[in-house]
């Protein structure tokens, strides 16, 4: 009689009892087989009855929550094949056979061993030392006298340093307290590699604002980079480094970022609503640059004038 | 010994002088307290006043002249405000409005009865001669100020004649006399430390004149009339800027409109720059004098204003000299202005070719809410391709008709000149 493998779903690891005998009964009752500590669960709620020739029986046991088989209420089943999955209460079961293939192992991200981006502390410090620079660059970029050592350093501390720094340790308590794990490293790399995409996007959309000669751009990138991408961003660590189950992993994400989320909404809703309020300031076009692409066409001063003439009056607030 | 000598003359020499103006002033004081009043805009409900000035009887003798700005709010709010006289013996009556003369801050009052000996109106004595402004200071009494006659000024497209004297707020709309007691101007304004302004007997002549031809209807929407006569007076002021050759300035690479009214005065602005700024820059500010009161809300409107901006630099790199460029263009017409006066600002922006070189350049407008017709004007172009060097105008324009800052703006571009 080969023995068959019951797995009881949960939110942690998952709990396997190893079915060997002609006769299993499972339920709530000390006197079970397997107990189920739940209270959804009856006293007594599922038998399983092996014969010699191998058939497999199942039994309902419960009048309050029967069990659902392969989601449907029956009073007993035979199984012809496996796996099937079990419902008992809110318990999700299934019965499997101890040959079922299990998946590939994955990647422990962060063990030191591989030369996985996400798994060798040399990549962490590269990138870390990456979004260091960065920012000593947009330092420089914004720089119009000269300026010190020491002052660049206290920009690079105080706007980048100390920024990831809070990013990275928050985040790893919330890991730790989440998962269960420590995982420095891995969040070390995601966290530089975020900071650099923003480094590098960020002129971009300020030079697409100056090419289309309009704010969508910024106002675009400002809702997607909050509102989308990292929410994504957090998702694929969580599934591929956390190894967590994909909508698990995006609810998670969901929620983890729902602060960002709001406050990317509330500052878009509050910009569209500055561009309605009075001002006493006129809202033009201030970008310039020194690639100097733009899409419109530059027009001769007598053409200009023939289009400013119906320049639309300005609107009163209401 | 022959030292002490003349400084006794002198000093005797200047009492007496001394004593001969005290006479003459109060000659002039004594001839005119009797036709020199306050005058108040009273509140309807608390019969209290809520703004005072001076005025003086004209024309018919039913007349009297004062200023625009003293009893403006009777065209901004007629239902709550009404105008009335207070002679320096108590003799008090209510006044209504018979004209307007809004570029030159003028107003004439009408009674129903008499109200005394007109004053006489004379042409500006020669500069430096002496003249007398009365009035009421701070609503504290009728006085007089002594100053001398310092011309007229071209800047303020001659509507202003600049008075050596004291003028204090509440003197505004009263005469201004020769040593013979007849009016050569009416008190308008002051900067303090004796520099105050004098509107010319002539424009008080030419109101009275067109009052007597064509009075205001009793019924007539005032903020219209002030409107028209401002657009008037703007669009006349621009043909007249528009129909001579401009002056030129030479800034960097750029040959760019000078003065191009006498109305107007270029200032260089640059400011001192750190010694470890890695750029230079260079400023020149230009902004006519003859501005004109609308009301108290909005203040004064008709400011022709443009400002010029280079700024160049070897040291910084590409992406450092456009920030800092980037972070320089901005304009601002500024003021404290509320959604009730003034609508939004609407703005589009063209590349333009000037000079065979491209400008990103924006054109804004907003409207006066109770002025229709009437808007503020700002034009910006920032030069774009030239590597590190930089330059923009910001030019701006209030309380204008928008089709009229139109020519404007366009020989302003055709007269900029770029040097390879």
């Amino acid at each position: 009689m080969d023995a068959l493998i019951f797995e009881i779903s949960t939110q942690g690891l998952h709990h396997y009892h190893v079915i060997d005998k002609p006769h299993t009964r499972i339920g709530r009752a000390f006197d079970n087989d397997i107990i189920l500590s739940e209270p959804t669960v009856a006293p007594y709620h599922l038998d399983i009855i092996r014969d010699d020739d191998g058939k497999i029986e199942i039994f309902n046991l419960a009048d309050v929550n029967p069990a659902l088989f392969n989601g449907y209420a029956e009073k007993s089943v035979t199984l012809n094949t496996l796996p099937i999955d079990i419902k008992l209460g809110r318990i999700l079961a299934r019965i499997v056979l101890p040959d079922n293939r299990v998946a590939e192992t994955k990647t422990l991200a962060g063990n030191g061993q591989s030369k996985h981006l996400f798994s060798h502390a040399v990549w962490g410090v590269l990138l870390v030392a990456l979004c260091l620079i960065a920012s000593s660059v947009d330092f420089h970029n914004h720089s119009f006298t000269t300026y010190t050592w020491d002052a660049l350093a206290k920009f690079v501390a105080r706007e980048t340093a100390l920024y990831l720094a809070g990013l990275i340790f928050f985040l790893a308590i919330l890991e730790r307290l989440m998962f269960n794990r420590w995982e420095a490293k891995p969040l070390i790399v995601a966290i530089s590699l975020t900071y650099l995409m923003f480094q590098l996007i960020n002129p971009l959309v300020e030079e697409l604002n100056y090419s289309f000669t309009s704010y969508l751009p910024e106002l675009i990138f400002s809702i997607a980079w909050y509102a989308i991408l990292i929410p994504i961003i957090t998702s694929l660590y969580l599934i591929h480094i956390n190894h967590q189950k994909r909508n698990k992993s995006i609810g998670l994400a969901i929620l983890l970022c729902s602060p960002l989320i709001i406050l990317s909404v509330i500052e878009v809703t509050q910009v569209l609503g500055y561009l309605d309020n009075f001002s006493a300031l006129a809202n033009y076009h201030r970008d310039l640059s020194a690639l100097n692409w733009h899409s419109d066409e530059t027009v001769s001063i007598t053409s200009f004038m023939k289009q400013a003439q119906s320049l639309s009056p300005g609107v009163a607030s209401p | 010994m022959n030292q002490i000598i003349t400084l006794v003359a002198l000093i005797i020499a200047g009492q007496w002088l001394q004593t001969a103006q005290a006479l003459e002033s109060k000659a002039i004081y004594q001839m005119h307290e009797d036709n020199v009043f306050q005058i108040r805009v009273l509140n309807r409900e608390t019969g209290k006043k809520s703004s005072i000035g001076s005025g003086f009887i004209v024309g018919n003798g039913r007349q009297v002249a004062t200023n625009f700005h003293v009893i403006s709010q009777i065209i901004t709010e007629p239902e709550r405000f009404y105008i009335s006289y207070l002679s320096k013996n108590g003799r008090s009556g209510t006044l209504k409005l018979l004209g307007l003369d809004i570029a030159h801050d003028l107003a004439l009052l009408g009674s129903e009865l008499p109200l005394g000996q007109a004053n006489k109106t004379s042409a500006l004595p020669p500069k430096g001669s002496t003249i007398f402004a009365m009035g009421n200071p701070h609503d504290l009494g009728l006085t007089i100020a002594v100053g001398t006659n310092g011309g007229i000024l071209n800047q303020t497209d001659d509507s202003r004649i600049l008075f050596s004297g004291n003028l204090n707020p509440g003197m505004s709309g009263g005469p201004t006399y020769n040593d013979n007691g007849e009016v050569i101007g009416i008190n308008v304004a002051t900067a303090r430390n004796a520099i105050s302004f004098i509107v010319p007997s002539l424009y008080l002549n030419r109101l009275i004149e067109r009052v007597d031809k064509e009075p205001l209807d009793a019924g007539q929407n005032l903020k219209t009339e002030v409107t028209r006569q401002l657009i008037e007076y703007e669009n006349n002021y621009l043909d007249g800027i528009l129909d001579h050759d401009w002056p030129k300035i030479q800034l960097r690479q750029l040959s760019l409109p000078g003065a191009i009214s006498p109305t107007i005065r270029c200032w260089d602005n640059s400011q001192k720059l750190a010694d470890k700024a890695l750029y230079k820059r260079y400023q020149i500010n230009c902004a006519n004098q003859n501005q004109v009161y609308l009301d108290s809300r909005n203040k004064f409107v008709g400011k022709l204003n443009y400002h010029y901006f280079w700024l160049e630099s070897d040291e910084l790199n590409s992406l450092q000299f456009y920030n800092l460029y980037e972070q320089l263009n901005e304009s601002k017409i500024g003021g404290r202005v509320s959604p009730e006066v003034l609508s939004n600002f609407h703005c589009e922006t063209w590349f333009v070719d000037v000079s065979e070189q491209t400008f990103k350049t924006s054109l804004c407008r907003r409207e006066y809410i109770e002025y229709e017709g009437l808007s503020d004007i700002l034009f910006t172009a920032a030069l774009t391709g030239q590597g590190n060097k930089g330059f923009f105008i910001r030019l701006t324009m209030t309380g204008i008709a928008y089709d009229a800052s139109l020519p404007l703006i366009q020989k302003f571009m055709e007269s900029i000149e770029w040097t390879p």
